[in-house]
């Protein structure tokens, strides 16, 4: 009965993720209307046959935006988990591997950077290196090695004393290779699990940031800058204010149900 | 009190660690400040002077040290925009923000308790899977969405409160505990889907125990069952997320703030980072994040307390 309801939760997660990266994907060819087309006299429209979710304060189509934002947000989510994972295989496993007083440090280090909480620690890197899309990205990016980092450092230290490392030392082969081909192999399921959760992280950490103004800035279309937009006419255009909140609630919905189902998956008896 | 000093050491290494990335970050600012502040039009000796006064021809550990030196005694700089001490401008704002935490947390805790032994106690399939829908969808939804649509339904169509307008509790409590009362709510709903799901699953786990059939056999009632025995056990999973459910109504209360206009630490950072006031937004992170690793200090000591098994690590 248990099994039944996580796999539930793994197609589930499959079919919004699927739906996600198909709007992606199709937007990459084709969008209903040019994003930045404007048409004053057609402003605040409600969801009609023309404009499937209506118009915004310029007349310019929802769904094309919506459309657009998805690339941000797919963009910002890919990016920035590339980039914690490098860095958090990276330091996970010297640090699993090497052990000693280079493990505590490196473990140190990444404890002080989870300590800022929530956005705190995106906000900082904004306030300095500036606004956009690009430090967005590498903000999420730095917050989220650590997370990597301690999967990837847990899962050398399990195998890391099993007999098979001691022997292909023994046969000389390198440090590097023993971390990335004998022992990275066995942390490969977690970590996927973890992108998965991180991008659902990362597209709701991106939305606030632009929602405050400090994340993508114009004229990359972005969910959570619609929001902040769509909140001075909340009164005019209500349907401004809920389309592009539902999309961002998808997307984290969507990969956190893929990552919890990818784990149950992987160990049935969680 | 091993366990204790233990504690405490790694605390202090994570304090100061995250001093110096602080620190740090804000070395990197692209630009010169002294340009930034004279214009291009300064001549040498001004700047000069300028680099002298704010020790820019110290080395960086010198630096580091004198900064973190002054954030102890509370002096944690000058603000550009505000031209006022730091930590003035952020303990007026404290005030407000951690009302605010503090009504979230509060609702988070009396929503999410009674919700999670009721969903749990009807364990069937159809609940389970209920729960597990409405706890994931809870989870997924960003607090300042979550803000936005309350302002046009509770600000615009029913009318009980002004969107953009603020009361202090000082001035007004009734009033000023409304308008804290809706962005408290924007900000515990996905904490309350959190607490829902450990808790439930929790709650599941001890009701299959030894002890609790010992405690019914020995003729206790079932609401007491569940309060002196199971949710005492099941608590204690569930205050090791408390401290980040406390640092994440912390960190949520920053964008709220943006969404209800309310005077806090949040609009203050914004503010800050807009401006480009870098002694602001660093004393304010370094404060923040401060704060945040003193509770989650506190929330693992009482942790330690109640569950005296639970060694380090």
């Amino acid at each position: 009965m248990k099994k039944r309801k996580y796999s539930f939760n793994f197609y589930i997660g499959i079919v919004i993720v699927a739906f996600l990266l198909g709007i992606v994907i199709v937007s990459f060819f084709y969008t209903p209307y040019t994003v930045t087309q404007m048409n004053i006299g057609k402003k605040f429209l409600k969801p009609c046959w023309e404009h499937l979710l209506g118009t915004d304060h310029f007349g310019r189509d929802i769904l094309s935006r919506i459309m657009m934002g998805s690339q941000t947000a797919f963009q910002v989510g890919l990016i920035s988990i590339g980039i914690g994972l490098f860095f958090g295989i990276l330091i996970g496993s010297i640090a699993g591997y090497y052990g000693g007083i280079v493990d505590e440090i490196l473990m140190r280090i990444m404890d002080a950077v989870i300590a800022f909480p929530g956005l705190l620690f995106a906000l900082m890197f904004v306030a300095v290196l500036g606004q956009g899309i690009v430090n967005t990205m590498i903000a999420l990016g730095i917050m989220s090695i650590p997370q990597f980092a301690r999967i990837t450092r847990s899962g050398f230290l399990q195998v890391k004393p099993l007999k098979y490392i001691d022997m292909a030392k023994s046969i000389g082969v390198s440090n590097f290779r023993i971390m990335m081909v004998h022992i990275l192999p066995n942390v490969i399921s977690p970590l996927i699990v973890a992108c998965s959760m991180g991008f659902a992280s990362a597209v709701l950490a991106e939305a606030g940031l632009s929602y405050l103004g400090l994340g993508v800035q114009p004229p990359n279309p972005s969910w959570g800058r619609m929001l902040s937009e769509s909140q001075m006419y909340l009164l005019k255009a209500p349907t401004y204010s809920i389309v592009p909140g539902i999309f961002i609630t998808l997307s984290v919905l969507g990969f956190n149900l893929l990552g919890d189902g990818i784990s149950a998956i992987r160990d049935p008896r969680k | 009190m091993r366990y204790l000093l233990r504690k405490m050491s790694s605390v202090i290494m994570t304090l100061f660690l995250v001093t110096v990335i602080t620190f740090i970050v804000f070395e990197i600012i692209p630009g010169d400040p002294i340009a930034a502040k004279l214009g291009i039009e300064a001549d040498k000796v001004q700047i000069e002077a300028l680099r002298k006064e704010l020790q820019l021809d110290q080395p960086l550990i010198v630096r580091y040290k004198d900064w973190i030196g002054n954030a102890l005694k509370g002096d944690l700089g000058i603000s550009i925009r505000f031209d006022e001490p730091v930590i003035n401008l952020i303990q007026i704002r404290m005030m407000v923000t951690s009302r605010l935490a503090l009504i979230a947390l509060v609702i988070t805790i009396i929503i999410g308790v009674p919700l999670s032994i009721i969903t749990a106690k009807y364990d069937n399939k159809g609940i389970g899977i209920g729960t597990s829908i409405f706890s994931q969808i809870g989870m997924a939804l960003p607090s300042f969405w979550l803000g936005i649509l309350m302002t046009y339904l509770f600000g615009l169509v029913l009318k009980q409160f002004i969107p953009g307008r603020y009361v202090p509790m000082e001035q007004n409590f009734v009033q000023g505990l409304n308008y804290l009362l809706y962005p408290a709510i924007a900000i515990a709903i996905p904490k309350i889907a959190v607490v829902v799901r450990y808790l439930r699953n929790a709650i599941m786990d001890q009701t299959n125990q030894d002890y609790v059939r010992t405690a019914y056999s020995k003729g206790l009632r079932s609401h007491q069952v569940m309060v002196r025995h199971i949710l005492r056990n099941a608590l204690i999973p569930v205050i090791t997320i408390m401290g980040m459910i406390i640092a994440d109504i912390l960190g949520g209360s920053l964008i709220i703030e943006q969404v209800f206009t309310i005077p806090g630490i949040g609009r203050l950072l914004i503010m800050g980072i807009s401006n480009r006031d870098f002694p602001l937004v660093q004393g304010m992170v370094i404060y923040i994040a401060l704060i945040v690793i003193a509770i989650n200090l506190l929330v693992d000591i009482m942790y330690h307390f109640i569950d005296p098994r639970i060694k380090l690590n």
